[in-house]
């Protein structure tokens, strides 16, 4: 399965191998954006407008996945931080038949799972940030009511997504917050395509239940 | 379709937030279970979808900004130092390889045009090579290996044709009765040929084995890619000595000079790795 995953992958994004690697000639074409893989192209050969553009891409991409992922945004700033010179440090090796999306994601995943790995040596760093710590940031309505309960509802909503397991959680966000397809999720976590839609299957439905419990009087 | 066959696009639909309809509408309408399923996921996606959206600290942004920026300004600046001492180290190169060849031959006595042409080839070259063997290692180690050997064989043969002048060999071949007995059914042109491919195979393949350990990939790629290498640096000395010969000697000495520098290099790496082999 997972060789018909990245199959699908490659299938889809063939068509970069044959988009022109060059910033200055993807971009003289203002009717369309450069790819992200076009781009990494270009950031590989010292090109700063491209390394600027993608990483205005991906910069609250990959910060809202540690976000959610550990709760806690201090942390998340600083795996956001390590991603990112991960990136630049190891982009000669990135290859442009591989998704960029996928590329940068599993880099995040394994910073991720590095900082579990501490966090199981030195548990006093263990305790989640609950979801009420992070800052004002639900809603933006004018109406300080309906903005209350937008907010009221995001903290529940992050309470029930942070009872989930990680691994679940991870699956979840990539999907539905980050918009991955299930082969683009294997490819980026280096799992069965199989296994991603079951976890992502049971996670949904774990957090309706926890969602209704949570609702119930 | 089993049930789990409809929990994929269940999850799609439900994480885009669209409607059910044709197969997948008709089957949820008649199973319990998937409409259970079904219900769950609208629920669980509408309620992410609620969550907004993660903004990425300003703080955070400037200093990933900035430090990756300034790496890529150190590496431009770094690049043109190179780029620079390649231009250096290749103008150099040419001008002492020009310079030992005239210990050698009159340099005067060739034209102008032949020596200047020679020259700019060589320069052209031993800039590239220098190049690639300054430039930043991008995961080639195999490369700079290469390119040592092939500019290790270009020095040796260099010095080698000081003490041991290519010319002078052929020439010996016509003077001794032996060697005339032996060549002589060769001609002028064949004499050039089997030298020439000496000339070449054995600076190569003498390189090719010590700087073996550089090298990991195949023989065959490696002594092509050394091989040719060798063999563009190589055409210059040729072609500025053979300005004084017939076409065929020209043609002769270059095509040895290919055949030699690729066999040497594939030769020189195949028995590196044997060496290596019986080792282990």
């Amino acid at each position: 399965m997972k060789v018909s995953a990245a199959s699908d992958i490659s299938g889809a994004h063939n068509r970069f191998r044959t988009a022109s690697y060059s910033l200055s000639e993807a971009s003289a074409s203002k009717m369309e954006e450069p790819q992200d893989e076009a781009l990494m192209v270009a950031y590989q050969k010292g090109d700063r407008r491209a390394f600027e553009t993608l990483f205005s891409r991906y910069e609250d991409r990959v910060f809202g996945y540690f976000a959610r992922m550990f709760g806690d945004r201090l942390l998340a700033e600083d795996l956001f931080q390590r991603t990112f010179l991960h990136v630049h440090r190891a982009r000669a090796g990135y290859d442009p038949a591989r998704p960029f999306a996928s590329w940068i994601f599993s880099i995040a995943s394994n910073l991720r799972k590095d900082e579990l790995k501490h966090r199981v040596r030195r548990p006093g760093d263990a305790s989640r940030g609950a979801p009420e710590d992070a800052p004002e940031r639900a809603g933006t309505s004018a109406d300080p009511e309906a903005r209350l309960l937008a907010r009221e509802r995001a903290v529940r909503v992050e309470g029930a997504l942070a009872k989930l397991p990680d691994s679940q959680r991870e699956v979840i966000i990539l999907h539905k917050l980050e918009g991955f397809s299930f082969p683009e999720i294997a490819n980026a976590l280096g799992e069965e395509v199989e296994a991603v839609k079951a976890r992502a299957f049971r996670g949904y439905r774990a957090l309706r239940g926890l969602l209704a419990d949570r609702d119930a009087p | 379709m089993r049930c789990n066959q409809f929990q994929t696009e269940l999850m799609n639909l439900a994480a885009r937030g669209a409607t059910l309809s044709g197969a997948l509408a008709d089957h949820v309408s008649t199973c319990s279970a998937c409409r259970e399923a079904w219900d769950d996921l609208v629920f669980a996606t509408a309620a992410l979808a609620a969550l907004p959206q993660e903004r990425a600290p300003v703080r955070a942004v400037q200093t990933v900004r900035r430090q990756v920026l300034a790496e890529l300004q150190a590496e431009a600046n770094r690049r043109r130092v190179q780029l620079g001492l390649a231009v250096g180290f290749g103008l150099l190169s040419a001008v002492v390889s020009l310079a030992v060849l005239g210990v050698r031959i009159d340099l005067a006595g060739r034209p102008a045009w032949a020596i200047a042409a020679g020259g700019l080839a060589w320069m052209a070259m031993f800039v590239v090579a220098f190049w690639m063997l300054l430039k930043p290692r991008s995961g080639s180690e195999d490369l700079h290996g290469l390119i040592l050997s092939g500019l290790g064989a270009m020095a040796f043969f260099l010095v080698a044709d000081q003490f041991l002048p290519l010319t002078k060999v052929v020439q010996f071949c016509y003077a001794s009765s032996w060697a005339r007995e032996h060549f002589g059914l060769l001609g002028v042109q064949g004499a050039f040929f089997v030298v020439g491919t000496i000339y070449a195979l054995v600076p190569l393949f003498l390189l090719s084995v010590a700087t073996g350990k550089r090298y990991r990939s195949g023989p065959l790629k490696g002594g092509l890619i050394a091989g040719g290498m060798f063999f563009f640096l190589l055409a210059p000395a040729i072609f500025i000595q053979c300005s004084a010969f017939t076409a065929g000697a020209l043609l002769g000495w270059l095509g040895g000079a290919v055949i030699g520098s690729t066999l040497g290099g594939v030769a020189g790496y195949w028995l590196h790795r044997r060496t290596q082999a019986g080792r282990v």
